[in-house]
């Protein structure tokens, strides 16, 4: 079978770029940066537009010259830099001495978990690894709540921190039995064999998504999944690496003038005295509510602006990794083409969307309900957006239970239950109509284009009113948002 | 029996359904390249659990064996109980 090189998109998504060259596709320039100038040269680039796009710690810049400089040492120069940043994931007012402890903490339980599950992969833990570790988190939770103050919470809480922001990436590191070295054709976990994993294949899977992160965003979506798929996707010569850099270069780029765009919309919509989504929606509960157009405008210029946000900073990620000379995907990829709910639910925010499937849909799709296809689907999905993604949000955000305590913080996250309910209702109606009604790509541009599109992006403000994180807003000021946009006053 | 023909039939046709008539080997990346996504991924298990009745609850269940066309025949050769293990 003859190998090819695996693209970066899928062929619907190779379209020519326009404003940016495509240096990848000169053989001189990709020629020149495998020399040791051209290395050089791109980590000269990379610094700059880095630097231009806000990510200013030297040590990314550091590690990628280690890794463009000395390729073989890669994955240990990636591990040793994500161990070096994790206590910055730490939130709250701890010192440097209680992150660094809770990481430690937190890096043993997934140690313990690890060395269970290739030991033992037969008993619980072995099996159920992922429970296994959201049972730890949990009872960390716990015993940090039931001792507030003290010595105890200053260990506890810095370690609940530290497990939240590792949480995914060790459920993905803890679950992957495929052997790196194996070829193409490796299956798991039926092929695997538990135990022969080699030293340090956990640590590096959980310390790679953390060398480009805090330094860009705090966020805890995994970007890499289990090694075995880090390894396919890892450039596999010199040629390949260089092009996968360039791409890299190209995408940082991108995510800057993305932000021009952004900064313009943004400077435009305040100078026309377009509302906050927030403010428009607190408004709503005044004597004084903003007018029914700005309360669409202010709807509107919420998602666009939650799209090109989220676009810059997925950019930004999968640029650092393609620099590091990993395949990814990008993030964000043209969420505005999307036609339907399911695919712009698949471009808008991919790492989280296939988070969200691997935790919590397929383990359901493959169980329940197996006679009934529409059940099954909308049953799958309604836990796995409906239950998984309030769940991911819930683990993220545990320092709104420290602060607000248990019970404030569960009854408070009514409104984003809402929206995860809505959310995988659109979803789930939208991924069965996929299956049993392939879209019709024959007819006029208003009804195969514009209508399908206006469609999603209507859906996806009308959910937005709903995502709402921050526990203290009553669901009632959102429905008379509602009200509002309808034209009705309170 | 493994039928290697209406595997790749299935691809092309998902692949069809998003605009992608590009030429695939059985060795190309389809899922870790962005070609198929979960949805469509979906329909392959559909599709294995109904020809060859392969329970993925039971053996696990993991994208990246569908990541190729010969990652689905192994897949299928390995797990398919009705599968003698010959090729067409």
């Amino acid at each position: 079978m003859a190998t090819h090189t695996i693209p970066l998109q899928a062929p619907a998504q190779r379209a020519p770029q326009t404003l940016i060259p495509r240096i990848e596709a000169d053989p001189r320039i990709v020629a020149f940066a495998q020399t040791t100038a051209g290395k050089i040269a791109m980590l000269a680039c990379a610094a700059v537009l880095f630097y231009v796009r806000g990510v200013r710690d030297p040590v990314v810049i550091v590690v990628l010259a280690g890794i463009f400089l000395l390729p073989r040492h890669t994955w240990t120069l990636m591990a040793i830099s994500g161990i070096y940043w994790i206590p910055s994931m730490v939130k709250g007012e701890f010192n440097l001495t209680q992150r660094i402890t809770g990481t430690l903490l937190a890096v043993a339980v997934a140690a313990l978990l690890w060395t269970v599950v290739q030991r033992w992969p037969k008993s619980w833990v072995g099996r159920s690894p992922r429970l296994a570790l959201l049972g730890v988190f949990g009872a960390t939770v716990a015993a940090a709540l039931v001792a507030p103050t003290g010595p105890g919470s200053r260990v506890l809480w810095p370690l609940v921190e530290a497990l939240s922001a590792c949480l995914w990436i060790f459920s993905f590191a803890l679950t992957d039995r495929a052997l790196p070295e194996r070829t193409d054709t490796a299956l798991s976990p039926k092929t695997s064999s538990p135990g022969t994993l080699w030293p340090g294949y956990f640590w590096r899977n959980a310390a790679m998504f953390f060398s480009f992160f805090p330094t860009v965003f705090a966020s805890t979506t995994p970007f890499f999944k289990r090694p075995s798929a880090m390894r396919r996707m890892e450039a596999r010569n010199p040629e390949e690496r260089a092009i996968v850099q360039l791409k890299g270069l190209k995408l940082l780029a991108w995510s800057i003038l993305l932000s021009l765009v952004w900064a313009i919309l943004d400077t435009a919509s305040a100078a026309i005295g377009v509302p906050k989504l927030t403010d428009a929606i607190a408004a709503s509960t005044a004597h004084h509510p903003p007018a029914w157009y700005l309360c669409w405008a202010s709807l509107l210029d919420g998602f666009f602006d939650s799209a090109l946000r989220l676009a810059l900073w997925g950019n930004t990620v999968v640029a650092g990794c393609r620099l590091a000379g990993f395949r990814l995907l990008r993030n964000s990829y043209r969420p505005l083409e999307a036609r339907t709910v399911v695919d712009f639910w698949n471009r808008y925010y991919y790492y989280f969307k296939e988070l969200v499937a691997d935790f919590f849909f397929y383990p359901v799709y493959m169980r329940c309900f197996k006679k009934h296809p529409r059940v099954r689907m909308l049953f799958a999905t309604w836990v796995a957006v409906g239950l998984g993604v309030p769940l991911f949000h819930f683990v993220r955000d545990i320092d709104v239970v420290r602060e607000l305590g248990l019970w404030r913080a569960v009854t408070g996250y009514h409104v984003f239950m809402c929206y995860a309910t809505l959310l995988s209702i659109g979803i789930g109606i939208s991924q069965i109509r996929k299956v049993s009604a392939p879209r019709d790509l024959q007819g006029s541009f208003l009804r195969t284009r514009l209508l399908p599109i206006a469609r999603v992006i209507l859906f996806f403000c009308f959910v937005s009113v709903f995502d709402d994180l921050r526990r203290t807003v009553p669901i009632r000021e959102h429905l008379l948002f509602l009200t509002r946009l309808a034209g009705w006053s309170a | 029996m493994i039928d290697p023909d209406a595997v790749r039939e299935l691809v092309r046709s998902l692949l069809r359904q998003k605009d992608d008539a590009g030429p695939f080997t059985d060795s190309d990346s389809l899922v870790l390249s962005g070609r198929l996504d979960s949805i469509d991924i979906l329909q392959v298990v559909v599709f294995l659990e109904g020809r060859y009745g392969i329970d993925f609850a039971e053996q696990g269940f993991d994208q990246e064996d569908f990541d190729s066309i010969a990652r689905i025949l192994t897949l299928i050769e390995l797990r398919a109980p009705a599968a003698d293990g010959s090729r067409v």
